[in-house]
């Protein structure tokens, strides 16, 4: 029991923050993002005796936050609304002064099967492989996708860049 | 490996290590170029979604697991715990009223057993040596109504206990022989303080403004200097 306790407070210290890091990607709501975290490492301590290699506990933690994440929308999927509708004055999660705004609101009209893997390439540093494992796809999709991703983002802020400044005038 | 396959792979994964992808980047004019763009660009998203973690995130987790709360549990898990608890609840009365089984906790029993009953039945708590966060202590006790309003000193257990069928809270510090168990018992009255003495232990319940506070170290501990200590830094709302 000892030795599990040790193992898990390792876990949380080791990995709660780059989980929220991809929590907040995946749900962009800061307090449903914690909640997630949370969730993770409870169902986690349930399952500590399952974990026969502590160097798949990384992936292990990713695995059940993302489906802690799905179980989360099967319950009740929160509203939406158009991305474009949204006013950045009011959305105070976002550095609304900086080019971060813009990059973050790409970022979020992803769609899903885009957006997980370029967050597990970005924030965790996953290679193909790891997140075919975690998304249980083949290496091959997970690159097909992170590439379509970067696409969809360059052409989104491409986009946004020229209503910014439409006659193309430089800053 | 030529301009085509490098865009692509640009696409992919622009931090990619491989040798040929990074010679072609240095070599390839336009591509370089392009590639300057894409790392740039790699930065500011790297930047965007590594979100900031709330100060005390893995306090709040650990005290989580400690406290087993179950209102970050959804709504399923809570109906399993809800049975569980009713089927625990149902044993505690045959354990109860069965004639064989009602001397520990029966007319004969006293909170001073419950007590050393409780520290011997959580022997983890005492062989622990986290250092607890005081974000974490400090909500523990709110949910009792009480603030740290003074120093506890160094504290390497904190749990959300149940001694009797009553809610505490169950702290561990260091003392002069060993570690010292502090139980937090609201509600639980008693008329005038009570040695507790066993085995294994030595120290002492009083009776608070909310209930009573138990201090029990090893054998030959002196137990008041914590309790006086405890007792000034801990504010109940009563």
């Amino acid at each position: 029991m000892n030795s599990h306790r040790i193992l898990f407070e390792d876990l949380v210290k080791s990995f709660a923050a780059e989980l929220y890091s991809y929590a907040f990607g995946l749900c962009g709501d800061r307090h449903l993002a914690e909640d997630l975290v949370q969730e993770t490492f409870l169902r986690a301590w349930n399952g500590l005796a399952k974990l026969r290699d502590q160097r798949a506990a990384r992936g292990w933690l990713y695995t059940i936050l993302r489906r802690e994440h799905a179980r989360l929308y099967q319950r009740s999927r929160p509203e939406t609304l158009d991305i474009n509708d949204l006013n950045p004055a009011a959305v105070t999660r976002y550095d609304v002064s900086t080019e971060a705004f813009a990059v973050r609101l790409a970022v979020d009209r992803l769609p899903p099967d885009y957006r997980e893997p370029l967050l597990l390439q970005v924030v965790a540093g996953f290679d193909s492989k790891e997140i075919a494992k975690i998304l249980a796809l083949t290496p091959a999709t997970v690159m097909a996708r992170v590439s379509r991703a970067r696409r969809k983002l360059r052409e989104m802020l491409a986009g946004q860049e020229s209503r910014a400044n439409p006659k193309g005038l430089s800053r | 490996m030529n301009c085509l396959e490098f865009r692509r792979q640009l696409l992919i994964d622009p931090q990619s290590s491989e040798p040929e992808f990074l010679r072609h980047g240095a070599t390839c004019g336009d591509c370089s170029r392009e590639y300057e763009r894409a790392l740039s660009f790699e930065q500011k998203l790297h930047a965007v979604l590594n979100a900031d973690h709330p100060p005390g995130l893995e306090s709040r987790v650990l005290l989580a697991r400690d406290l087993r709360l179950n209102r970050w549990l959804p709504s399923s898990q809570r109906q399993w715990l809800s049975m569980a608890a009713s089927l625990l609840l149902a044993l505690g009365l045959a354990f109860w009223l069965g004639p064989e089984w009602s001397r520990p906790f029966g007319t004969g029993a006293d909170l001073s057993q419950a007590v050393l009953q409780h520290i011997q039945n959580e022997p983890e708590a005492l062989d622990n040596d986290r250092d607890v966060d005081p974000n974490a202590l400090a909500e523990l006790f709110s949910r009792f109504g009480a603030r740290i309003t003074g120093d506890l000193g160094h504290v390497s257990y904190a749990a959300r206990c149940n001694i009797r069928r009553q809610e505490g809270v169950h702290l561990v510090l260091p003392g002069e022989k060993g570690a010292v168990t502090l139980l937090f018992m609201p509600n639980e009255h008693l008329p005038d303080s009570k040695s507790v003495r066993s085995a294994h232990f030595d120290g002492v319940i009083v009776p608070t403004s909310y209930g009573s506070l138990a201090v029990i170290g090893e054998k030959s501990e002196s137990v008041s200097p914590i309790l006086a200590r405890i007792q000034a830094a801990v504010d109940w709302d009563t």
